[in-house]
């Protein structure tokens, strides 16, 4: 049984990793292949999305498991604390008995934020893609997870391989493999700097601007992140001047301590941005050959925040593929 | 008198901010600080610096909750100004946790910090060998940079700061019109006050920018508190122990304790030991007193003795030695008015 994933983002490693670790003592003839060749890492959940909530606990869940172990500092996982905040009341989210220590904030807190009259306070899990994904890839390695550096032009290109399963993670270009007009990027730009006094991520939230276009601070181990710009359907990956100065003045306006902070990087990305995540089977014929695709991708600005949840969903439809191919004859353990 | 002449003894938190006070309180004053150590060499400069208040038995609790207040507003608009990061004060949220439930379910001080609540269940999974927690935000002043800052803001206002060994307040009665004791531990010698008494605290300086939360044993003997650019683990409260030399062994025992509350640590770099030596008291003492010899009277203010506390009440007991010292002007300029008659 041949399966391949193709996208090595947070993802395609995930999803990967998971399924190997559930299969490959059932199934002993898999083999599996990751395709692909590039995230923040702010556990904080989406706010609207029907199984977003299921996968964000899982997910926080796991990661939480994995906290007081060795693995935690390799794997760029820490807790951080730190506010939600808003101009009006809103009603309590739906995660917030996911993280830790979630509560309001007091009145004198708010004084911190001026022109934010309402906010909240949580204790959350920071997971640093580039410390996370090596540690995902050194997994796969171990576990004998062949990775080919090269692109993948079509779902037929694999099957015609003998590929048995294609696990498609391919995040915003999944256009190019299959047609997908929900699928649209969301790009982002951040400014990372030298900050290490400042010890909270802090996330405002604007309800005319929307989602990701209000200005965030998130704290990472060696630099922070300053970001706030969300533009559907923009394709451009190259840094723009003007967003520069819209995250530099709104950061330094929201946390004055920013002021005399030292910007090191910049980077711009697209999230992968869709209505929900695409998370489901399908069925692929060509000639006489009948592949299967599970698709995981669509995550938009929340990935990291939900991967887990849904690479154990995509390892439940490889399960039902291996007990219709009557490959695995029991039901599979949860890890 | 045109200009009083006021000396301050002592160069660590206390007489730094002392003497700021002064200056600020009497702009027509001539402040002299005057230290055998400056910077990074004083005690203030081993300690964490977070605002997490010592209960002093000798001190009534409504004045050290009202220095503990006006300390923390103070540092507080600095925190979110743009001199935060060279004053080296930040915010910095985490947990107090217990193995047993404490006597005393509310501290004096938790409606001057931050959001102060009990821990929730899902939180305490996180210290299986405790039992209760409280968590709060609180601010942390980073030494060097705090004391530094506060070096330059003096040198803006014109204060003069020597490195001098002061052995015994009358020699400074020529130069200065009133002297300020904020000698800390070096009060033992300098005064002779039998009441003061040294609790050594071993820490360990660590580099893991990992950590963002402190963690502090609600008995207070073991804490990780994560600062600008380094972690202090401590600690040990060692009574009458004049020692200054690290012990290896004590080291071990502080990274173990810690470890065990933050398991991540064992992954720490580069750990740094340092020792202090907490200038321990039953009160802080704060308070004028004349020195006469041969008919000469040289006012004194006392601001030393605040133990393991000190960051924590700095501000306001400054602005009250201030306020002492403004007193002692006022006696001198009323006693040279009344010499003129």
């Amino acid at each position: 049984m041949r399966v391949a994933v193709i996208g090595a983002g947070v993802i395609g490693l995930s999803t990967a990793l998971c399924i190997h670790e559930q299969y490959h003592s059932l199934v002993p003839s898999l083999e599996m292949e990751l395709a692909g060749h590039s995230s923040m890492g702010l556990a904080e959940p989406p706010l609207s999305c029907f199984h977003c909530r299921l996968w964000n606990k899982e997910t926080f869940d796991y990661l939480l498991g994995h906290l007081g172990s060795p693995a935690a500092t390799e794997m760029g996982l820490f807790l951080i604390s730190g506010y939600n905040l808003f101009t009006q009341p809103v009603p309590d989210p739906s995660w917030k008995n996911i993280v830790l220590g979630f509560r309001t904030l007091t009145p004198k807190e708010l004084e911190l934020f001026p022109g934010y009259s309402y906010g909240w306070f949580n204790t959350a899990l920071m997971l640093e893609c580039r410390s996370y994904l090596p540690w995902l890839t050194n997994r796969l390695t171990q576990r004998g997870v062949k990775f080919f550096h090269t692109k993948v032009e079509s779902f037929q290109e694999m099957f015609a391989q003998g590929v048995d399963v294609v696990i498609n993670c391919t995040g915003v270009r999944a256009g190019e493999l299959q047609p997908d007009p929900e699928l649209q990027p969301g790009r982002g730009q951040i400014i990372k700097v030298l900050a290490p006094w400042v010890k909270h991520f802090v996330i405002t939230h604007d309800i005319k601007s929307g989602i990701y276009n209000s200005p965030y601070v998130i704290p990472g181990s060696e630099l922070t992140v300053l970001g706030g710009i969300y533009q559907h359907g923009n394709w451009n990956e190259e840094n723009s001047a003007r967003d520069h100065k819209t995250i530099w003045e709104n950061c330094c306006r929201l946390l004055p301590a920013l002021q005399k902070a030292k910007i090191v990087e910049e980077w711009s990305g697209l999230r992968p941005a869709r209505p929900w995540v695409r998370l489901e089977r399908e069925t692929l014929r060509h000639g006489h050959f009948q592949a299967e695709v599970i698709h995981n991708y669509g995550h938009g600005g929340f990935g990291i925040t939900i991967h887990w949840g849904c690479a154990m969903a995509a390892a439940r439809l490889f399960g039902s593929i291996l007990q219709e191919k009557k490959l695995a004859s029991s039901p599979q353990p949860r890890l | 008198m045109a200009a009083p002449k006021v000396a301050v003894v002592g160069a660590g938190v206390i007489g730094l901010s002392t003497a700021l006070c002064i200056a600020e309180t009497c702009p027509s004053c001539s402040v002299t600080v005057l230290s055998d150590q400056f910077s990074p060499n004083t005690t203030s400069d081993v300690a964490a610096g977070m605002l997490i208040p010592h209960t002093y038995p000798g001190t009534p609790i409504h004045v050290q909750k009202q220095w503990f207040k006006e300390t923390f507003t103070y540092l507080f608009a600095i925190s979110n100004s743009a001199e935060a990061s060279e004053a080296g004060i930040h915010l910095v949220s985490g947990w107090q946790v217990f193995k047993n439930t404490p006597k005393e379910e509310l501290p004096f001080w938790s409606d001057v910090v931050l959001g102060f609540r009990p821990m929730s269940e899902a939180e305490l999974q996180k210290f299986p060998q405790h039992r209760f927690g409280q968590a709060f935000t609180t601010l942390k002043c980073d030494c060097p940079p705090y004391l530094l800052w506060l070096e330059k803001r003096l040198k803006a206002t014109g204060v003069q700061m020597y490195t001098r060994k002061v052995a015994d307040l009358w020699e400074l009665h020529s130069e200065y019109n009133v002297v300020v004791n904020c000698a800390g531990i070096g009060a033992h010698q300098l005064v002779g006050d039998e009441k003061l008494f040294p609790v050594r605290g071993q820490v360990l300086k660590v580099h893991a920018p990992w950590v963002k939360n402190f963690i502090r044993d609600g008995g207070g003997l073991t804490y990780i508190y994560p600062g600008i650019h380094r972690v202090t683990l401590g600690g040990t409260r060692e009574k009458e122990s004049w020692s200054l030399t690290p012990d290896p062994g004590t080291t071990k025992d502080i990274f173990d304790r810690c470890c065990s509350l933050e398991p991540s640590l064992r992954g720490a770099q580069d750990v740094k030991v340092k020792v202090g030596l907490r200038p321990s008291r039953r009160s802080v003492r704060l308070q004028r007193e004349v020195l006469s010899r041969g008919g000469v009277k040289f006012p004194v203010v006392h601001n030393y003795g605040h133990g393991a506390g000190g960051f924590s009440v700095h501000r306001g007991t400054a602005k009250e030695a201030a306020r002492l010292v403004g007193e002692c002007i006022a006696t001198l300029q009323g006693s040279s008015s009344r010499a003129k008659l």
